[in-house]
């Protein structure tokens, strides 16, 4: 299936996580001092930070359903919905949600990250709803 | 605190095409210096401000032939910017760094044969390498995460679509007396829920309009003011709030702003409380966040901001005059100038028709980024001892 969508690609700061994408596995930024968990974009804690396998699932804190292409990679994939995910281990990721849902979303629904491999640029994560 | 804004300008403003941004930057500064009764001479200090393109910079001053300024820089907090403009103005000229400073925004993102939607997606640069890149991929801009924003708020406290609508029904009512408004035309809470959704739960009609134009006050000593051209229009107090809140457990993202800090922070610095204040004119991007903005304000309690404004309290006649140019969803979109215009207009007592009757404290918003950035400005036609 074509993955809808612009190409992207890794820089320096994110090359483990999007390898570790490419290989359907989740890496998250974890201090080594503190061992707090964050979010990919973030660079800065009280410790070096490092990449670390997280759970890859969480619950839905917001949803919205996308009708204007916000790129125009997406103009042949209306509408589709993106998530706010809050990840067990305390991180939020924002991803697209993918496949059938056999259920209207609420805050608080599990969420399930998967992962895009488009044709060309690097893999990335998304999210399958798995419940009410 | 002892500024004023003695002088206001604003260009045509709307579908406006073939001039640019600078091009409107220059006009609405010498529309405001003229305003206040003084010559481009008399400007000693530039603040400049524009769009997501940056297309309006410190080239400004040799555009306006501006010499020997002792103040000039271009700054940007998005949304924020003007009341950040205007904070740093006002302390410039408070300290002596500057008598005469003028601060401007102007932008033109529309061309002619285009929708407004195309306008801002033309012209976008999007994250297409690391972290940045996620929020891509995911489908994110910047509508798109304020639809997110609104619909954590509807989940946490019941808010509804609905009483998003009323926030842009009641603006339209305003701006219906509004000549300077785009759009003037009657608009029902019928109209709003038919609208199409752009990222649900955000129709069409909860978004901002997209203007070409540009806005520009002339801020000085409020001793000085009172021999200009103009009634002064005294800052009693100014804050600013930026969150960072990070994307992670526990976040407000959503449910809380930085007006939550900025604006008890720039009452407590005017010596007022939420109760003396007379009117809002507040940064309207989208309908949701005139609904959050009230709510961290203290004007409603957290979660009662989609009642209150149903209830009919912000639109005319009501007992909180709220955004009564028609805002950025029915006024024109000048980013933080539109809330500051309309401020100094009905501070002025020059609304017309929209006139409110009771305008000593006005508050006003700037709001920038995703709810990253804040700032709060209060306003009065009285100097702060005098008021009242």
């Amino acid at each position: 299936m074509t993955v809808p969508g612009p190409v992207i690609e890794a820089d320096s700061a994110t090359a483990p996580f999007f390898a570790a994408a490419a290989r359907d596995r989740l890496l998250l930024p974890r201090c080594v001092s503190c061992g707090t968990w964050h979010p990919p974009e973030v660079a800065t804690c009280c410790g070096p930070l490092e990449w670390v396998p997280a759970a890859g699932h969480g619950v839905l804190v917001s949803w919205a359903v996308v009708h204007a292409a916000p790129h125009p990679a997406f103009a042949d994939s209306l509408p589709f919905r993106t998530a706010l995910v809050e990840l067990a281990e305390g991180p939020w990721l924002q991803v697209r949600l993918t496949g059938a849902e056999p259920v209207t979303p609420v805050a608080g629904s599990p969420v399930r990250i998967t992962f895009a491999h488009p044709a060309e640029g690097a893999s990335y994560p998304v999210g399958t709803l798995e419940g009410p | 605190m002892d500024a004023a804004i003695v002088g206001l300008g604003i260009t045509d403003v709307g579908r406006v095409y073939g001039r640019s941004a600078p091009d409107f930057a220059a006009d609405a500064v010498r529309r405001a210096v003229a305003d206040a009764g003084l010559t481009l001479a008399d400007v000693d200090g530039l603040l400049v401000s524009s769009g997501t393109t940056r297309d309006v910079d410190v080239s400004l001053q040799r555009r306006l032939g501006l010499r020997d300024l002792r103040l000039l820089s271009e700054m940007q907090a998005f949304g924020a910017t003007a009341g950040a403009m205007l904070g740093h103005a006002a302390a410039a000229v408070t300290c002596g760094l500057a008598d005469v400073v003028a601060c401007v925004f102007a932008d033109a993102p529309l061309r002619a044969g285009e929708s407004a939607g195309a306008a801002y997606a033309g012209r976008r640069r999007y994250a297409l390498s690391g972290a940045a890149a996620l929020r891509t991929v995911a489908g994110g801009n910047p509508t798109v995460q304020y639809a997110l924003a609104a619909r954590r708020h509807m989940q946490a406290y019941g808010t509804t679509s609905e009483q998003l609508g009323a926030v842009a029904v009641a603006q339209r009512r305003w701006a219906a007396l509004n000549p300077l408004a785009q759009q003037r035309e009657p608009l029902t809470l019928e109209q709003h829920q038919a609208s199409r959704w752009i990222a649900e739960p955000l129709h069409l009609l909860d978004c901002c309009l997209v203007s070409n134009g540009g806005a520009a006050v002339v801020v000085t000593r409020a001793d000085r003011a009172a021999d200009l051209a103009q009634p002064p229009v005294h800052v009693l107090g100014l804050a600013q709030g930026h969150p960072g809140q990070p994307a992670t457990r526990g976040s407000g993202f959503g449910l809380t702003t930085g007006a939550a800090t900025a604006g008890p922070e720039a009452l407590r610095r005017a010596g007022l409380r939420v109760a003396d204040v007379d009117l809002l004119e507040l940064y309207d991007c989208y309908t949701y966040t005139v609904v959050v903005t009230l709510e961290d304000y203290g004007f409603c309690a957290k979660g009662e901001g989609g009642p209150f404004v149903a209830a009919g309290h912000t639109a005319p006649g009501g007992p909180l005059p709220v955004n009564t140019g028609g805002g950025q969803l029915s006024g024109y979109y000048l980013w933080g100038m539109t809330p500051l215009t309309e401020a100094v207009i009905q501070a002025r007592g020059h609304a017309g028709e929209r006139q409110v009757s009771r305008r000593d404290v006005i508050m006003v918003s700037g709001n920038g980024g995703i709810l990253d950035h804040h700032s709060t400005v209060i306003l009065s036609p009285h100097p702060r001892e005098e008021r009242r």
